[in-house]
This record gives structure tokens, sequence and C-alpha cells, in this order.
């Protein structure tokens, strides 16, 4: 009974629209620039993609707590500022704490200023709604894009190293496929993904 | 206008909140990734000089094996590392003006102690396109044990002149991308003029 009850709770519903119903990636294919760049290697798309979230769930959660006082005129500007602030954050701490996975990102970390999922959802829904509901938001749409992310590096990566996690997992006369390793064999993988997870949501596009 | 003072005094605001929130991130971070810095480049230059370490204890034998000469230069410190041992000497190349296609090529070169031989050669930082492989061992270890024409303009050469290409201080350049093969060859150079300079500048005092 209680089970029923969550399919109705406003949590829940973000939690699905952010993972399934209105995923970043396969649904709204957003921030499809940096899947296709960062998505070779497991860490690599983990990095990127808990990044992402904590940007995504702060700036939101910024623009919902103060809403009331951003000039309309002045809305765009102000969340830019606010996402390029936690984005400076993030490159900061990876640059501190993990700096192997900071230097094989690349300019990306820096990009994720440009991720049109974290401006989305400040746009779409931070604007509107409470803060404690934006930062489950932003929470559940980083989560989205990481679990996508996350599904595209365990297929890249085998292929184009041969490895899960830097271990060697593919036999040792395997011979690797390079194309896999760049944006073109990541847009073969993004496709795919795209169409399988979109019929398994059932979320298709009226003719 | 008083629209427009509202959205002057907004504005001031969030200058304000985001210019503190940016000196307390520095403050948080700039120690760790100084120290991040420097330990890749001590791990390059022990690496150069085949000492061996561990993760934990790469300052300490950092400290053991090799000084640190530094050397003021238009401004900026720089820095010339030699082995107590073998006297090799490794520096820092790529902070002047010379750059590669897309942004700086900034590495270690290690040399004999006559500073003629290259004994290793690293990149730690590019962004390159075409020329990524600039960092990678196979075009890198090309370098290693280059006699320098000490006399010429040029060092190093990257790429090809004259009809053999087997000068003793040729390496092949990288294939397609031309721009990359001569930014590095300009850095090395620049870089090698400069800090043979400070370094026989140091013995004269």
């Amino acid at each position: 009974m209680k089970l029923i009850r969550i399919r109705y709770t406003k949590w829940y519903n973000i939690l699905k629209n952010g993972m399934k119903t209105n995923n970043p990636v396969f649904v709204a294919v957003l921030g499809i620039c940096s899947s296709l760049a960062i998505s070779n290697t497991l860490p690599n798309a983990i990095a990127m993609g808990f990044g992402v979230t904590f940007v995504t769930m702060f700036s939101s959660m910024f623009v919902s707590m103060f809403r009331n006082f951003i000039p309309a005129k002045l809305r765009i500007v102000t969340y830019m500022i606010i996402i390029s602030t936690f984005t400076i954050f993030v490159q900061k701490f990876l640059q501190a704490y993990f700096p192997d996975i900071y230097a094989s990102l690349g300019a990306y970390v820096g990009l994720i200023i440009t991720n049109c999922i974290v401006m989305g959802r400040a746009e779409a829904f931070a604007i509107k709604n409470p803060w404690k509901y934006s930062i489950i938001d932003g929470f559940f749409s980083g989560m989205g894009y990481t679990f996508v992310l996350v599904l595209i590096s365990i297929i890249r990566e085998p292929l184009a190293f041969g490895t899960i996690f830097g271990y060697r997992i593919m036999p040792e006369n395997f011979t690797v496929w390079a194309s896999m390793g760049t944006a073109s064999g990541a847009f073969f993988i993004v496709g795919l993904m795209i169409w399988l997870l979109r019929n398994w949501a059932k979320s298709y596009e009226e003719a | 206008m008083n629209q427009y003072i509202k959205l002057l005094i907004f504005i001031t605001i969030v200058a304000f909140f985001t210019s503190f929130a940016f000196i307390a991130m520095d403050l948080l971070f700039s120690e760790k990734i100084e120290q991040n810095q420097n330990k890749a480049y001590y791990t390059t230059v022990l690496d150069h000089n085949e000492i061996e370490y561990e993760d934990a204890t790469v300052f300490d034998i950092f400290d053991a094996s090799i000084n640190i000469n530094t050397f003021q230069y238009n401004g900026k410190e720089l820095v010339i590392y030699s082995d107590t041992n073998t006297g090799n000497v490794s520096f820092i190349f790529g902070l002047f003006d010379e750059s590669g296609v897309w942004g700086d090529i900034i590495g270690i070169v290690t040399l004999d102690a006559s500073f003629q031989t290259i004994v290793n050669i690293s990149v730690l930082q590019q962004e390159e396109q075409l020329g990524k492989d600039v960092s990678s061992r196979g075009f890198l270890d090309q370098f290693v044990g280059l006699q320098l024409d000490v006399n010429s303009l040029s060092p190093v050469i990257v790429g090809s002149i004259g009809d053999n290409g087997d000068l003793p201080n040729e390496v092949d350049q990288l294939a397609g991308a031309t721009g990359t093969s001569n930014g590095i060859q300009n850095i090395i150079n620049e870089s090698y003029f400069i800090y043979r300079d400070l370094w026989e500048s140091r013995s004269e005092s």
C-alpha cells in the first residue's frame, strides 16, 4: 500500500522524470557533446557524471532559493554566473584531489558550464519550484545523465582498450576497436543507446 | 530609472558573492593543486634519472637526490633540477613565447651534465588536436640519446631536413601534424637556450 502511495509523491515523479521519462540524454538529447567525448572510460564517465550532478543540484538549489529576487531580464546571466561558480568549484576539486581524472577529462570539466542539462533544469524547473524539490530534480537529472554515460562507457572501454576501470578483461589476443575510443565510435553507441532506452522507457515521438 | 538601479544593485551583490566564492575556493584548493603540480614535476625528474620511489616517498627521495637551482628570468622564477649523483640536469620547457598549435605544450627534458645530450623527455600538458601524439612515448622516445647541435640556431630538429634525414640532432615529425611538430621543436630550442644561459651564468658566478 505504501509503495503505491510513493508513486504519487512529488519526489518520486521527479526521480522518474530525471532517470527515465525525461532523461536528459536519451529523451531530451542534451549534454551529447560531453557524452561523446568523455565516455571512453568508466572512471571518466563517473567523474564527469558526478561533476554534472553536483553542479546541477546546487545551481538548481541556488536559482530556486533566489528566484524571487532574480530580475527577469538578468535571468539567464544569473544562471550562468551561478553555474560557472559551481563548475569552477568542481574543476578545482578534481584538480586538487583527482589530478589524473582532471587531466584525462581535459577541457570538458570547464565545459560543464555550457552543458544544456544544467541550464535546462534551472530554466524549466528550479525557477518555478521550491529549493528542496529543485535540489532533488538536479540530483536525478544529473544521475540520469550519469546512468547513460556509465552504460555507454561500459561498452566503449572494453572495446576501445580491452579494459574496465583500467583492468584488462578482454583476452590478450583481442584486437581493440580504435574507433570506439573516438567520438565517431561514441556516436554509434549513443545512437544505439537512444534507440534501446527509448524503447525501454516507451518514449516515442509522434510522427 | 528605478528599475535600472535595482538591476545595478543586483549585479553588484552577485559580483560580490561570486568574488568571495572564488577567493574561498582559491584558499581551499591552491595549496593542494600546487603540491600535485610539484609532484608531477618531481616524479618525472625521478623517472628521467631512473631513481626509484614510491607514491608516499616522492618528496623525501626527491629532496635526497635532486638539487633545486632557482634563477630569475624576466621576472619569472625558473628552476633547473640537477641529479646529485650523475649531474644530469632537468628543466621545464614550454613556459615562454613558443607554443603548440592549440595551446601550450609543457613538459620536462633531462640532459646529461654537459648540457648536450637528451637523457629523457616527457610532455605533461598539451592541448593539441591533430598532434595529440606529441605526448606519446613513441614520439618522445626518439629524443632519448639525441646529440644537440649546440652551435646551431636549432639544436633539435623535428622533421627531416636535407637529403637523408639522419642528422644526429634530428627526429621524425608527427605524421599529419606539421604545426605541432614545428611547435615542439621551437619550444624545446627556445627553452634550451634560456636554461643553458642560466646554467652557465651559475657556473660563472
